[in-house]
């Protein structure tokens, strides 16, 4: 099994198996491109610390069956070993999504996007601007009447 | 707190930076121009939540007047049916341009698509302008009333949303109307909000009638599929409209209509995309008429591929079975006099029909009534016999699903249900037929090598099978009365 080297944003080098490193739709196609390379794949987007987290995730996952069906893949639950594995703070958690979504791992996206919507479900607006640290561009009119337009679907 | 994203985000290749300067100073001009709309709607509109309903339809008087003269703006022709697909299309919205310390846009809406509940949709809608525009689409696209005061304050809000952005009303795609709520007056307000609309759902205690009823199809052209239960439709008006507007319509259920006009099926025959017919009616006003309408009017929907027809009497069903393979073997020469005398004449036909099984058994045919029809379900079938169902069958080769409620066939039917006729029949179900044997059944299970599901209730001369089945069937059920026979106790050869 041949090995792969790839460089963080910050200069940090990581050995990964081939197989491993292939979770990532980005580097297979880079691998496919450049064919047999000695030199070290650069990331420029992630972070040694996120790398980390990132290549654990592929490493535990190298074996799974890749899914194609779009709707299987929204509705499967997550299991066990990445709900503990998404257990990291708010802001490591969006950079693991940003980092997913940069090197194209959809599975990893799916469970972070996934990890995401549940800290949003039963949430207020306020609460859910705190979370995505979204300033409200809103005047107090405009949410007002937008509130009052969307009014039925509070309703149960 | 925000660099982590303002530093990816800089660096990433995700498109939506490079727009972001054009995007906010059309953002600009946009808000603009809605602050000046919204000016002259809320001159006109004040809405009390808690005031009573007279209060609510008071004021929607008002908007919906403005609104109905500002709707030409954006209003949706017929023909640009692609623009309502389900993904919200992005590009071509002017989307507020994301703050830069968000997550992108497409992160954003990967997260949202996998919110199911819709109160946590309208609460991130009123996060900020990026994801309001992001999620309006999504929580448009199926409002799910729950309540009549849900439904109060949908009308308000599709009337004022429109009235607002002139954009709410291009989402709402399906939609499924219940409680007391729903009078004709309050639908025939909301129809003209309904330009995209494509699913729609009338359940019972609706009390919409033939007064707003018969505006829907001009309104809703994009309809796809309708169901009502229910509903109190009686004049002609209602389907005749149907059949002038809904050219898209595939799907038309009507569970429980009591009092359709005697027409209705010549009147609905016209929408040409129909392809799944359910109409369950406590039977037409008049025998004769039902008989001449039925069978004419269905006759005319070619690309059916579902027929269900609960109500109409034994001899209107019998007749529809019989015309529908006798249209399709007019086109060849046959001797067949049974078909002939009962192309001339309704009231002759149960006469002659047992006389001419023979006949009828060497017609083979290769177009038919219906060449696509996969699934038939008819109840009242005590007059269909072999004279009836055989030519049928063959004339229908596609036929997967049969469903025959009391019906005479004997069981040379269920030889002509082999495969070499029906190659693609799976599933069965007959009750009521006295003449069938368990002998029928064995053959019909080695000759139709699709079959899956076998049901037959209260045919008298069938018992438990103690036969053996085909090693390569994928039969999975075979019920008896209420026996539900173990497939893999029956010997495989």
């Amino acid at each position: 099994m041949s090995n792969v080297r790839l460089l963080s944003s910050d200069n940090e080098e990581f050995v990964v198996q081939k197989e491993v490193a292939e979770r990532s739709v980005l580097i297979k196609n880079m691998l496919e491109d450049v064919g047999e390379t000695d030199s070290a794949i650069p990331l420029p987007n992630v972070t040694a610390k996120v790398l980390k987290k990132v290549i654990e995730w592929c490493d535990h996952h190298s074996s799974d069956p890749v899914t194609t069906d779009e709707t299987e893949r929204r509705t499967t639950d997550i299991d066990e070993w990445d709900q503990k594995f998404m257990e990291v703070d708010q802001e490591t958690l969006f950079d693991i999504i940003l980092a997913a979504n940069y090197l194209d791992i959809k599975p990893l996206l799916d469970v972070g996007c996934k990890t995401v919507a549940n800290m949003i479900k039963g949430k207020t607006a306020e609460e859910i601007r705190k979370i995505f640290n979204i300033v409200n561009d809103f005047t107090p009119e405009e949410e007002a009447q937008i509130r009052k337009e969307n009014e039925w679907a509070e309703d149960r | 707190m925000t660099t982590e994203f303002k530093r990816l985000r800089l660096t990433s290749p995700n498109p939506s930076t490079a727009a972001f300067q054009r995007l906010s100073t059309e953002d600009e001009k946009m808000t603009e121009a809605d602050s000046s709309i919204k000016g002259k709607g809320k001159a006109k509109a004040v809405f009390t939540p808690s005031g009573s309903d007279s209060d609510v339809d008071l004021h929607l008087d008002s908007i919906s007047d403005f609104a109905e003269h500002h709707q030409l703006y954006n209003y949706q022709r017929p023909g640009d049916s692609n623009e309502t697909g389900f993904e919200p299309k992005l590009e071509d919205t002017t989307v507020t341009a994301l703050q830069p310390h968000q997550p992108p846009k497409e992160i954003v809406l990967q997260i949202i698509r996998q919110l199911s509940q819709q109160r946590d949709l309208h609460q991130c809608s009123l996060v900020c302008k990026s994801f309001n525009m992001i999620i309006n689409p999504l929580l448009w696209d199926v409002p799910i009333l729950y309540s009549d005061t849900a439904s109060a304050l949908f009308l308000y809000g599709i009337v004022k949303a429109t009235t607002r952005t002139m954009m709410a009303q291009q989402f709402i795609r399906h939609l499924s109307l219940r409680g007391h709520y729903w009078t004709d007056r309050r639908f025939l307000r909301l129809l003209p909000y309904l330009p995209c609309l494509e699913h729609l759902v009338i359940c019972s205690r609706v009390s919409v009638t033939d007064t707003s009823f018969q505006h829907l199809p001009r309104y809703c052209q994009q309809l796809k599929s309708l169901e009502i239960c229910a509903a109190t439709l009686s004049q002609p008006c209602s389907f005749w409209a149907l059949g002038q507007y809904s050219h898209q319509l595939e799907r038309l259920r009507l569970h429980y209509c009591a009092d359709l006009p005697s027409n209705v099926f010549d009147l609905i025959s016209s929408c040409s995309s129909l392809q799944v017919l359910e109409i369950e009616c406590a039977g037409l006003n008049d025998e004769e008429e039902e008989c001449m309408w039925l069978t004419g009017g269905i006759q005319k929907c070619h690309l059916l591929t579902s027929l269900r027809i609960y109500g109409p009497s034994s001899r209107t069903i019998h007749h529809l079975l019989r015309q529908a393979s006798a249209s399709a073997t007019a086109t060849l020469t046959t001797n067949d006099s049974d078909s002939n005398s009962d192309s001339n004449s309704d009231s002759n036909s149960d006469s002659n029909s047992d006389t001419s099984s023979d006949n009828s058994n060497i017609i083979s045919s290769t177009t038919s009534c219906w060449p696509q029809l996969k699934k038939l379900d008819l109840i009242n079938c005590n007059m269909v016999d072999n004279a009836t169902l055989i030519p049928f069958l063959k004339s229908h080769p596609q036929l997967q699903e049969l469903h025959l409620e009391d019906s005479c066939f004997t069981d040379d039917s269920l030889y002509a249900m082999s495969s070499v006729c029906l190659p693609h029949l799976a599933r069965v179900y007959f009750t009521n037929n006295t003449h069938i044997t368990t002998d029928g059944l064995r053959r019909l299970i080695w000759g139709a090598l699709q079959l899956v599901s076998v049901k037959i209730f209260g045919c008298s001369h069938t018992r438990s099978p103690q036969f053996s089945i085909p090693r390569s069937s994928y039969i999975k059920e075979i019920v008896i009365d209420q026996a539900v026979i173990d497939i893999n106790r029956l010997q495989r050869l």
